[in-house]
């Protein structure tokens, strides 16, 4: 462990201290397991409420499936509640890099009945059942021929265990290769066959190579790093890297975030009482406190905003514009998806068109993405999370890559149409309401309302609310200033003379 | 709304859509859709459930973000998110001045070079 004690000449210290510098989105090694996540534990801090970051990685399984193995060995003695996150990470990265909806996952033990294994899997077993999340379904134990059989996405185990299944899987697939070639090879007549049965075989050995299922993720970091076979060749290699543009693709560390953001709340995965250590055998490797791993977890990370109806002006990003070209190609595009000219609409008017539902929804989304493309025409810092204020939620969803621009600006013309044709111009009104709570808001809405609908509509801030009151009467307000609520502060104006929102 | 909602979905069920290439903090539930389908049903929900503004400013806080960046006209959200949480730092970007400032302002929190 000289690469802990001291890691600055290493290859691999530099790989990590360029990713947590941001200048890489991810790192790949195919470095020692034990001195590569200790290090990047040290570097890069496990995300906020993760007891434990694990190794993972898809073995094949019937039906031409994947199951994703963990732990492989980050963590060789584990509680309980290490094993739930376990489960809880591995059914994430499942549904954000596969797809998969609702993943199912198992506990990898000695037999299924209920009183089978050691204690720690049976605490988990029961945790696991009585969690309060529904974002997995949860399959109960799995003996270890089950791994492969399909029946679950995810199997988790300690990683002991399961770096001796992971090495046994290999070693057997490799074997039966072998086995399949000598045998073909053995006699003229199978060699015969072989060679007519030659791209269903290599069909067959490409399934099961070791080589496409190299790269194992270091689930659990602040940011992306895959690991490598010891011995992968320029081939498996490749798989590696891949496995980390996916990860990539899809914001895995920032889903993690979210994730644990969400659900440490509600307490149904373990909270940060446990910054444990890596065990790498039975040393003890890592050589930092606690605090500074959580030190390395609090680095601060970018969140980008995009406003929603209300922030238009006529006039707006012209200067934007002057300076940098893609202001006006953004335009452009949005321009042809739309069928006439928007930029024209927001710069000359007239007005009402330009405040008009269905235009002023393309109209903001294309200004958000016009300043988002100039961001990253400057190189700026890396965004790590996303949101926009009701239209602005599909401006960050074309910014994030979810949606294609054109689409989006199709897509927003329709929703603006729809809320128009719903609200009819000049009915609906909306009203803000200030430093009144949640629940009196909402009871004066309700006493309010009489038979038309009036609800709080956004949430902006604490105390700050606005609401929609249809045919432009402002009942809130004065129900609010009826209920002689002493801080209330009502100011009422007609933002959204065309809409409801 | 809810006609409205009908048919945005009906346009939204069409339209390829992936996993957000960053954590996308959505306005119904103030949380990162895990999967495709999560993602389109809050989409169109939102049209008639409120925006929980609040909740997603907070949880992306809580998630490690300090430094919060207004892309658009306006900077309404600039000054929602510092009632939400004092000790955001925002700027709303959408001229060149505020653009150099936002920039500044990222790069210094986040401790990277200008390129």
């Amino acid at each position: 462990m000289d690469v802990l004690d001291n890691p600055g000449a290493t290859s691999l210290h530099s790989m990590l201290q360029a990713v947590a510098r941001g200048e890489m989105q991810a790192g790949v090694s195919c470095g020692n397991t034990g001195a590569l996540m200790a290090l990047a534990r040290r570097e890069l801090g496990s995300v906020p409420g993760i007891s434990r970051p694990a190794i993972s990685t898809a073995v094949p399984t019937r039906h031409a499936g994947r199951c994703y193995l963990l732990d492989l060995g980050a963590s060789v003695e584990v509680h309980a509640r290490h094993l739930v996150d376990f489960a809880h990470m591995g059914a994430l990265m499942c549904r954000a890099v596969d797809d998969v909806a609702r993943p199912r996952v198992a506990l990898l033990n000695v037999g299924v009945e209920a009183g089978k294994g050691v204690a720690r899997v049976r605490e988990a077993d029961a945790e696991l059942r009585g969690r309060d999340t529904d974002t997995f379904d949860y399959i109960g134990y799995l003996e270890g021929d089950g791994i492969f059989s399909g029946a679950a996405d995810v199997v988790v185990c300690d990683g002991f265990v399961g770096n001796a299944v992971l090495k046994a899987s290999e070693g057997v697939a490799q074997m039966l290769l072998k086995r399949l070639q000598e045998t073909f090879e053995s006699h003229w007549s199978t060699r015969l066959v072989s060679a007519l049965a030659r791209p269903a075989l290599m069909r067959f050995k490409a399934q099961l190579d070791p080589v496409r299922h190299n790269g194992a993720s270091l689930l659990g970091l602040n940011q992306i790093v895959v690991k490598s076979h010891g011995n992968a060749n320029d081939r498996a290699f490749a798989f590696a890297i891949d496995r980390a543009v996916r990860e990539i693709a899809v914001g895995l560390p920032e889903h993690l975030r979210g994730a644990w953001s969400a659900v440490a709340a509600t307490s149904a995965i373990s909270s940060v009482d446990d910054v444990g250590r890596v065990d790498s055998g039975s040393r003890d490797t890592t050589g930092t406190d606690d605090s500074s791993l959580q030190g390395s977890a609090m680095t601060q990370s970018l969140a980008l905003v995009f406003p929603g109806q209300g922030s238009q002006q006529q006039g707006m990003l012209r200067e934007l514009a002057e300076r940098y070209s893609v202001v006006r190609t953004t335009f452009d595009e949005a321009s042809e998806a739309l069928g006439y000219d928007l930029w024209h609409v927001v710069q000359e008017g007239p007005e009402e068109k330009l405040n008009a539902t269905a235009c002023t929804q393309p109209a903001l989304l294309a200004s958000s993405v016009a300043v988002w493309r100039v961001w990253q025409e400057l190189e700026g810092p890396r965004p790590s999370m996303m949101a926009g204020h009701s239209l602005g939620e599909y401006s960050a969803m074309v910014c994030a890559g979810a949606l294609g621009f054109a689409e989006g600006i199709r897509l927003v013309r329709l929703r603006g149409e729809a809320m128009q044709e719903a609200v009819p111009a000049g009915v609906g009104a909306m009203a803000a309401v200030l430093g009144l709570d949640d629940t009196a808001v909402e009871q004066a809405c309700r006493e309010a309302a009489g038979d038309e609908v009036v609800a709080a509509v956004n949430y902006n801030s604490p105390g700050r609310w606005s609401s929609p009151d249809i045919r432009g009467r402002w009942i809130v307000p004065s129900r609010c200033a009826r209920r002689r609520v002493p801080s209330v502060r009502c100011r009422c104006r007609y933002r959204y003379p065309r809409t409801v929102r | 709304m809810k006609p409205a909602a009908a048919r945005v979905e009906a346009a939204i069920a069409e339209l390829d859509i992936k996993l957000p290439r960053y954590a996308v903090y959505q306005n119904v539930n103030a949380e990162v859709p895990a999967t495709v389908e999560a993602l389109r049903q809050r989409l169109v929900e939102q049209l008639y459930r409120p925006v929980r503004w609040t909740d997603c400013v907070n949880a992306m806080f809580e998630a490690g973000s300090g430094v919060f960046i207004e892309c658009g006209p306006g900077k309404v959200l600039t000054g929602l998110n510092k009632r939400i949480q004092r000790q955001i730092k925002g700027l709303a970007v959408n001229d060149p001045d505020t653009l150099s400032s936002a920039l500044e302002l990222a790069r210094e929190a986040l401790d990277v070079q200008e390129p």
